[in-house]
């Protein structure tokens, strides 16, 4: 079984556009959408939902007014500036729960135990059935942290779903950026496939997303998406990522028929005859060519 | 038909726009009626807007074209305190072109402006603005540091933390600085002050100017998780008293929310797809549990799609702008160019979303 990780560093160049036509062309796979605060996976896979779950990341602190003393311990100590004193209310201080980090310091040092420290629901989990195959998703609650437990919580749900069923492979829809939730995506997968864009940000982001993969030595292959908007960008693009022993695996054109296909519900490669499902097959054709090159 | 002394005549005219935007500029804030005169003489429509510190800026449209700013007379910036943030759930829907753009619009209008860019996992704005750097610093965040001398082994501190950022094992304290949060709780709970504290460097903020406009980001070091210390920083960066641009991480999680949180205004940027829709809709459930006065700019519109219209409607939001889907645009930008000088024609979209930026913040 192998795990493949769609990522990008910039938003918007077209991750969840190939990630789902790799999940139609992957065959037997199992879908992850680990973009958890802003998934759109579900929009082009029609899931029927078969199993929901509340997540429970973290704790958070609440001060229960009749217990509380007003004697600002909580307000001098938190480090968040999630204690926050109004002297007009009573008690005087409260917790802005969208600055509290969960650290329950205020809760341990209160004098009066006024500060109840218990496990909060951050968001919900899904396991549903697609015409492809199974698909692992998840919602981050509105303004909820523990983005990266959240992710590694649906990478393991997908992976028990893969052994169980033996299928070949996860194909992972990856959230944007370098930070907390794409470390949580890609350590220990098999590959990263970057989608790029042919732009200056595009070229930027491919470096520092490249050098992660490179941090966390997971092998990494690059596809340029839309690349016509700029073939010397993209050019540009290809030799950076080769200098830096990335495995340039395929081009995608600048075509209507994405867009179309997501007004439609669909994944690209439903729309079989055109050519950017082709440039979708080549890509998927290389990627697990190289995958299955590298197991032997 | 001359079509010869058409052109002649047109030149002339354009001349004549020419000398207006001149004369204009020249009036003394507050002389209104001088500049409308000048204005009706050569057929440009004038429109007056009047600024919080009592000087008048004069705008004055020329109805064939884009809009064209009238700097205030003496070369003095005007100062405004307004902090914007543009946001937006999906990524790569236009945060950082609608950003830089507004800051240059902002310039030319005679505001003193600062771009902050608080995507500090991947900053994008200084492609745009080149800016020059003349400040770097780094950030660090607070992580224990044991006293093995005083150390009791009581695990009294991996009990307290709630990020298994420090245990206790076999009379041993292991700390795991990346897990981190920096609460201090350890620190507090020792009972013989056997744990104090040293920073870890997370990344870095670096401060310089982009013609007249204050630029400051911050850079995020690879394989770091934790971003909201450095994005805290980009926001208490650079100058108070300005109209200050922070162009925001994409999401709807702790980054966008640190990033945003506190603005006066936030703009939401997305594009009429059904992934730009929804990631809006997820966007508008988070600024409305902030509560944060915001509106939502449309990026690559077209007249043909009112997927994002309908939208707004629907939800009841705002609808500040709509930026076209040119190519132009699109291509200034994969060239790292700013559509205000790449794309003058839109000049004018830029500079009216300024004017709307402000109206709907001052409500």
């Amino acid at each position: 079984m192998k795990e493949i990780v769609v990522v990008s560093g910039k938003g918007g160049t077209g991750k969840t556009s190939v990630a789902a036509s790799l999940v139609v062309l992957a065959k037997r796979s199992v879908v992850a959408d680990c973009d958890v605060d802003a998934a759109d996976l579900h929009l082009v896979l029609e899931p029927r939902i078969k199993k929901t779950e509340d997540f429970t990341g973290g704790k958070s602190a609440s001060i229960v007014p009749g217990r509380c003393s007003n004697c600002g311990k909580c307000y001098e100590i938190c480090r968040f500036n999630a204690v926050i004193k109004d002297e007009s209310k009573q008690p005087a201080y409260f917790i802005d729960h969208i600055a509290c980090e969960g650290c329950g310091v205020c809760s341990c040092f209160c004098p009066e135990k006024a500060i109840d420290f218990k496990p909060s629901v951050n968001g919900r989990w899904f396991i549903s059935d697609t015409r492809y195959g199974p698909m692992v998703h998840a919602r981050l609650g509105i303004a909820q942290e523990n983005s990266g437990k959240l992710v590694s919580l649906v990478r393991n749900q997908a992976r028990m779903l893969a052994e169980k069923d033996n299928l070949s492979y996860i194909i992972v829809d990856g959230p944007p950026g370098i930070g907390c939730p794409v470390i949580s995506s890609i350590t220990g997968a098999d590959a990263v496939l970057i989608v790029a864009e042919p732009t200056v940000s595009g070229a930027h982001d491919l470096e520092r997303v490249a050098e992660l993969a490179g941090h966390f030595k997971i092998p990494a292959f690059l596809c340029v998406n839309k690349y016509d908007l700029n073939p010397e960008v993209a050019e540009n693009i290809e030799e950076k990522a080769r200098a830096g022993g990335i495995a340039v695996i395929g081009r995608i054109r600048y075509d209507r028929t994405v867009t179309e296909a997501q007004i439609k519900g669909l994944p690209v490669v439903a729309f079989p005859d055109t050519a950017v499902a082709e440039d979708m097959r080549t890509v998927w054709e290389n990627l697990e060519k190289k995958l299955n090159l590298n197991k032997q | 038909m001359a079509p010869a002394k058409d052109k002649a005549a047109a030149k002339d005219k354009a001349k004549d726009k020419d000398k207006a935007a001149d004369t204009v500029a020249g009036v003394v804030a507050g002389e209104s009626g001088k500049v409308k005169d000048v204005a009706a003489r050569v057929g440009v429509t004038v429109s007056f807007t009047k600024y919080q510190n009592g000087g008048g800026n004069v705008l004055c449209r020329d109805l064939m074209g884009p809009v064209h700013w009238v700097y205030p007379s003496g070369g003095n910036k005007m100062t405004i305190n307004l902090t914007v943030a543009v946001a937006s759930g999906k990524g790569g829907t236009g945060k950082t072109t609608v950003s830089v753009n507004l800051a240059c619009a902002a310039v030319a209008a005679g505001y003193k402006a600062a771009y902050l860019d608080s995507d500090v996992e991947e900053p994008n704005g200084h492609l745009f603005l080149k800016p020059r750097i003349s400040r770097r610093y780094p950030v660090s965040v607070p992580v224990p540091v044991i006293d093995a001398e005083k150390c009791i082994a009581c695990s009294s501190c991996g009990e307290i933390c709630q990020y298994s950022a420090i245990l206790c094992i076999n009379k041993n304290v292991l700390t795991f600085e990346k897990m981190c949060h920096g609460c201090g709780g350890c620190q507090l709970v020792c009972p013989v002050a056997a744990i104090a504290e040293k920073g870890r460097k997370i990344g870095i903020v670096e401060e310089g100017v982009a013609g007249e406009i204050s630029f400051v980001h911050g850079k995020l070091n690879i394989g770091e998780a934790m971003s909201t210390p450095l994005i805290k920083a980009v926001r208490s960066a650079g100058p108070d008293n300005s109209l200050r641009i922070v162009d925001a991480p994409p999401g709807t999680s702790c980054p966008v929310i640190t990033a945003i949180k506190g603005v006066d205004f936030v703009i939401l940027v997305t594009e009429p797809t059904p992934f730009g829709l929804n990631d809006l809709g997820l966007a508008l459930d988070m600024i409305k549990e902030l509560s944060i006065p915001h509106a939502v700019v449309v990026n690559r519109s077209n007249p043909y799609n009112s997927l994002a219209r309908d939208f707004c409607r629907e939800r009841e939001v705002k609808l500040l702008a709509e930026i076209p889907d040119d190519r132009r645009i699109a291509e200034a930008y994969s060239r790292g160019e700013l559509a205000f000088s790449a794309a003058p024609a839109y000049r004018g979209v830029f500079e009216d979303l300024l004017i709307s930026i402000e109206k709907e913040a001052r409500r």
